[in-house]
């Protein structure tokens, strides 16, 4: 993950180590050393106050206009608004209601935030073959939407 | 924007559906390959073992219950506790410390105490709610914001899946501002939003919250003290000793940092711990000076944090190694480091602590060590001070030999 190496690089650029680091965003030590590992990865409103701790861009940590972003937008139908409260459980259903393969696909390309190509190496999968996977994917989550499911 | 609040919701979906997408399938390309039925079942059979070692060393140190007064800790145990670096080598095993001032070291006398204490943190899972941290901020929310000149807001709910389960209230007004916590505290902090164009400094009913870096600690104290009984009035709590920490920049030489703690000596007794401000357990208020400009402006921030009840006990006494005992140690090399970069540590020159400056008894995480400063250097331009800082622990361990094999070996690896 990128945005693993750039909290590493902009945390030791700084000398802090992950335990100073992780007591100025208030988080354990142990999530620092994950993000950093790229095991786990913060949310939005984390990224903006890691950038807003080193005063630098948000962009150096994530690019709200990649193309991943737009992606997620389009699982949404127009006009349709998610739950504001219990979302991580209804996502949670909708992996249930996915093969292993493909749940371990989608999260690699919207949690893990990697491209394409590298999950294809990753799963001996044709490129294609994961596109095509996470496209149905996204149709299935815009379906969950649309039916209120999400 | 949706797709953000689908981007943040995923952060926190179930985890095992992140630990299965994280780590890589075992054969990612389907070959035929022979004799596949064995390996599977080889590869069962190395799981299983490695599985069953696994947890008889989990059952075998969870259950492990100290014997009081002799070497009940191996050496690799202490490190543990301790969270000292893993890979030491030898006297190499040291980190540098930078003072403009040897006072900067505070040593102190090494206690007369034939029994030392190594405190124990006990999570408290019982007070991990959200009801109850709201009951926490509730208390303090109202008179923080007219205190700091900060508008109220609505305080929302965060709920970190992490590790260290801490459960944090925020508002999206102030980013800087919190209230949380996890299984052995609870904390309140409030930095001002921190600009690239300007200073900004904390101010209490309307007064600027400042120092000069050039200030001994006594006029710090002295000129702090009226922050101290605000804060103190605040947070409801009785703090009337204060500590003073200063870290230096590494190139220039200026201060980097004040941590100002407002704590009671005789809940952090009276050893010195690696840091009131960072290692202590105890409560406090700390106030941070940052000087250097990181990009952004010198800033200030403000932070309280009380244990909660039970979290910090005395788990062990244990008896006291005399000096010369801890000398020999020193001068043999089983000494512990804390450098950040096992790598970096293990490039060190080597230091040869005979006729070392000082020795004194430091805590880290809890448990007692002999900590000893050789004067490795001085430089020049700014008349920094770098010592070297060795530890070895303050009480007698087994396993030292097969330790420090051990740490050499993962080093040559």
């Amino acid at each position: 993950m990128e945005i693993a190496n750039a909290i590493a690089q902009l945390r030791t650029a700084e000398q802090l180590s992950q335990k100073e680091f992780a007591d100025r965003l208030f988080v354990s030590r142990e999530l620092v050393s994950k993000w950093e590992l790229g095991e786990r990865r913060p949310d939005y409103a984390t990224i903006e106050r890691i950038a807003g701790l080193f005063g630098v861009p948000i962009e150096r940590l994530i690019d709200r206009n990649d193309l991943l972003f737009r992606e997620l937008e389009g699982c949404i139908p127009k006009g349709a608004t998610l739950p504001a409260k219990g979302l991580p459980a209804l996502l949670d259903r909708f992996l249930e209601t996915l093969s292993p393969r493909d749940a371990n696909l989608f999260l690699n390309r919207y949690y893990y935030m990697k491209k394409a190509p590298e999950i294809a190496k990753k799963y001996g999968l044709k490129e294609n073959h994961v596109r095509s996977i996470l496209s149905k994917t996204r149709k299935k989550l815009k379906k969950a939407v649309k039916e209120g499911k999400l | 924007m949706n797709s953000t609040a689908l981007f943040d919701a995923l952060t926190e979906i179930n985890e095992r559906f992140l630990d299965l997408a994280f780590v890589a399938p075992a054969s990612p390309v389907k070959t035929k390959r022979p004799r596949r039925r064995f390996a599977v079942l080889a590869e069962c059979a190395c799981l299983l073992l490695v599985a069953g070692a696994v947890l008889f060393l989990y059952y075998a140190v969870s259950t492990y219950v100290p014997t009081f007064g002799d070497a009940a800790f191996s050496a690799a145990e202490v490190a543990d506790m301790a969270g000292l670096n893993r890979m030491t080598d030898g006297t190499k095993a040291y980190r540098t410390i930078d003072v403009s001032d040897d006072a900067y070291l505070y040593i102190e006398p090494l206690p007369s105490d034939e029994y030392l204490p190594i405190y124990g943190l006990y999570p408290q899972n019982r007070l991990m709610t959200e009801e109850n941290l709201r009951a926490f901020a509730d208390r303090y929310y109202g008179k923080i914001c007219a205190a700091f000149g900060v508008p109220e807001a609505e305080l929302q709910f965060r709920d970190e899946k992490d590790p260290g389960r801490l459960l944090a209230l925020m508002t999206k007004e102030q980013p800087f501002l919190f209230f949380s916590l996890n299984r052995l505290t609870e904390s309140f902090h409030f930095s001002p939003e921190i600009s690239k164009d300007a200073a900004s400094a904390i101010t209490l009913d309307g007064q600027t919250v400042s120092i000069d870096p050039a200030m001994t600690d006594e006029e710090i104290a002295a000129s702090l003290e009226w922050a101290r009984e605000k804060l103190c009035a605040l947070f409801d709590v009785d703090l009337p000793d204060v500590g003073i920490e200063r870290t230096f920049h590494v190139y220039s030489g200026e201060t980097d940092c004040i941590y100002v703690t407002f704590y009671k000596k005789a809940d952090a007794p009276g050893h010195v711990w690696s840091s009131i401000f960072y290692d202590s357990p105890c409560d406090r208020i700390v106030v941070t000076f940052y000087f250097k400009d990181n990009g952004w402006r010198p800033h200030s921030d403000v932070r309280f944090t009380r244990y909660l009840p039970d979290a910090v006990r005395t788990a062990a006494n244990v008896k006291r190694i005399s000096l010369e005992r801890a000398e020999e140690l020193l001068y043999g090399g089983y000494v512990f480091g804390i450098h950040a970069c096992p790598l970096c540590m293990a490039r060190q020159p080597e230091v040869d602590f005979h006729g070392y400056a000082y020795a004194t008894i430091r805590y880290f995480r809890g448990v007692p060590f002999y900590a000893f400063y050789k004067l490795v250097g001085i430089n020049e331009e700014n008349g920094i001070r770098v010592y070297a800082e060795a530890l070895v622990p303050a009480f007698e361990v087994y396993g030292l030999e097969e330790y420090f094999e051990s740490q050499r070996d993962l080093h040559r690896e």
